[in-house]
């Protein structure tokens, strides 16, 4: 559950196309030549390891470094700061550029930090292994291609590089560059199409520490406790005492589809209420493996038609698409490409 | 006497900035922007607003001018303004100008606009076969996104001496899509010379919601943020994506939003 208690909501950025393309032309792996496959075979396997490892270092390691994450025309500096101890995760991710935006993450609570307008997103967090399994092996998604191209740097430190492509129009591809030693993502594209990047993450430095004092990622470290303890503590007390993970008995299943883009099934669904809505909600969870969209139904049997966003949405990468029942508003959202989200939002049928 | 003869060097270099190369004595042409001051700080501002207009990697165009124009004059064919009448030639100092900009991306420290900056000049080596794009294109080498925030007055000034001048072919030709919705989400005020838009970003259809047809702002931001924000926190492949889930939430900053 999410509390908002901002001046204005947190919105997260940002933008449309940076006409980038590879640094690398990634080297095609082909199943279709038969003297080829066994090692075509070996390589769509090595690269889709790659990115099962990725996963897991970048929630795993200890590491401190600056990137560059770039949507379209909005291009920020960020610094981040990640350990992964026996006491769990923790992160903290800092804007470098302009207002010194922030969000501070352990396994209670994620808090975003909006200082000079005292704006203040507190979000429950999730532990990892509470979140729904991805059940597919990257190396047998048959939805996406997955490739190894020519090493390359990123950082000064060497890097491989796996592309991964789409088999249709219904998901982004992706382009990875994995730190050789760690396993850990130094550079990243999402891509629409073949060339076109929608959104980019580019470390410049990066380190990766034996340990990471915990009290790096206390909240008031780096802000002057006079200015931060008036506004901020009271907002994390509030939402620390009415914040509760989704328990088993919120567990549902009420939403079912008629169809669904090929690749994506249901992984969850819960029903629960959520801040700003009249009625109870049923979010659903869907992945093909790789992307991840959401379908949230509203219950609510009257509501403003004119300040709900109806048809398609877009921000940077991201889409949503609302489509209006007679008993409830439907908004999926998702990293994924318009026709995604179009389809499932027009496919679900609510079970009441 | 050639087609490019009745033109005026400025309405050349329009043309040349539109890949519009048929009739024109290249060669000349580049030599005589060359020679002119003013003309060169206007290629190097088409530089800026074609890329900006395009979405793509910014260069900060008066460099790259200046590098191309120092690489025309220690070059002996070009200065003695030897015609070439096809895309694919080009003054090999120049050329090797450009690369050099490529070489130095190598460099072991690599910094984060250098990196984006070679991806910016691939995309220009993959486009090559388009006329735009084959040797003055292939120069986009600079990339600073930040930048075209701030010289998108220099584009809306030069959005409405189109408009001023219709039929006049300039850079602002390349995007119909930015030419038509810039001035009217734009303010206008006035000065002693004309009346110019007063445009706060050149692409801000990727800093909020926006309705991909209008490209207008959505009535419910903050309830598809609060969506999103439960959407990735829920996520079970946030990690898979590589996009650092909470980079886009610090990458916000509230003033943008001020509608």
């Amino acid at each position: 559950m999410v509390v908002c208690v901002s001046k204005t909501l947190a919105v997260f950025c940002l933008v449309g196309a940076v006409s980038i393309s590879s640094s690398v032309r990634a080297q095609s792996v082909s199943t279709d030549n038969g003297a080829d496959s066994a090692e075509a075979l070996t390589m769509t396997q090595q690269a889709s390891r790659l990115v099962e490892s990725m996963a897991i270092a970048m929630n795993t390691l200890n590491y401190e470094g600056t990137f560059v994450h770039a949507q379209g025309a909005t291009l920020t500096t960020m610094h981040i700061l990640h350990a992964s101890n026996k006491n769990g995760e923790f992160e903290r991710l800092k804007a470098l550029d302009g207002e010194a935006r922030e969000v501070i993450r352990n396994n209670s609570l994620v808090t975003c930090i909006w200082p000079s307008s005292e704006s203040v997103v507190v979000s429950k967090s999730k532990q990892r292994d509470l979140l729904p399994q991805v059940d597919i092996g990257l190396a047998n998604n048959e939805r996406y291609v997955f490739s190894l191209g020519m090493p390359d740097r990123v950082a000064g430190r060497a890097t491989h590089v796996v592309t991964v492509t789409p088999r249709d129009e219904f998901r982004y591809g992706y382009r990875f560059w994995i730190d050789t030693q760690t396993d850990m993502l130094l550079r990243s594209m999402l891509l629409e199409g073949p060339d076109r990047p929608v959104e980019q993450v580019v470390f410049t430095d990066i380190s990766y520490p034996d340990t990471i004092d915990e009290s790096l990622f206390d909240i008031m470290r780096g802000h002057e406790r006079s200015e931060i303890v008036s506004w901020l503590e009271p907002k994390e007390v509030e939402a620390t005492s009415t914040l509760t993970a989704v328990s088993p008995s919120e567990q549902a299943n009420r939403i079912s589809f008629m169809t669904l883009p090929d690749g994506y099934h249901k992984t969850s669904e819960t029903y629960s209420s959520m801040e700003n809505s009249d009625g109870p909600v049923s979010h659903v969870m869907l992945t093909d493996g790789m992307a991840s969209v959401s379908v949230y139904v509203e219950h609510v049997a009257a509501y403003d038609r004119s300040a709900i966003s109806l048809g398609p949405s877009k921000m940077g990468a991201m889409n949503a698409f609302g489509v209006s029942t007679e008993q409830a508003v439907i908004t999926v959202v998702g990293e994924v490409p318009e026709a995604t989200v179009r389809s499932i939002a027009e496919s679900v049928i609510i079970d009441e | 006497m050639s087609k490019s003869d009745n033109l005026t060097d400025e309405q050349k270099l329009s043309q040349l900035m539109d890949g519009e190369w048929q009739g024109l004595n290249s060669a000349e042409c580049v030599a005589g922007i060359c020679a002119d001051d003013a003309l060169r700080a206007k290629w190097a501002r088409y530089h800026i607003i074609r890329d900006s207009l395009n979405n793509e990697p910014v260069q900060t165009g008066q460099a790259l001018v200046n590098r191309i124009c120092a690489a025309i004059g220690s070059e002996p064919s070009y200065s003695n303004i030897t015609p070439f009448h096809t895309a694919d030639a080009r003054p090999d100092n120049a050329v090797q100008a450009l690369q050099n900009d490529t070489a130095q991306l190598d460099a072991e420290h690599v910094s984060a606009g250098a990196a984006l900056q070679q991806a910016g000049t691939q995309i220009d080596k993959a486009q090559s076969n388009t006329p735009r794009s084959s040797w003055i294109g292939s120069a986009a080498s600079g990339f600073a996104l930040a930048a075209s925030v701030a010289l998108v007055t220099v584009v809306g000034m030069n959005l409405f001496e189109k408009q001023g001048a219709p039929g006049a072919p300039t850079i602002a030709n390349v995007d119909g899509s930015v030419t038509g919705t810039v001035p009217e989400a734009a303010a206008f005020v006035k000065n002693d010379t004309a009346t110019l838009p007063v445009v706060e970003f050149v692409a801000n259809t990727g800093a909020y919601w926006v309705s991909p047809n209008s490209s207008e702002r959505v009535v419910d931001e903050e309830r598809l943020n609060m969506l999103l924000a439960r959407h990735i926190e829920s996520s079970p492949t946030s990690s898979r994506n590589g996009l650092l889930p909470y980079s886009g939430l610090v990458g916000y900053e509230e003033s943008r939003t001020e509608r």
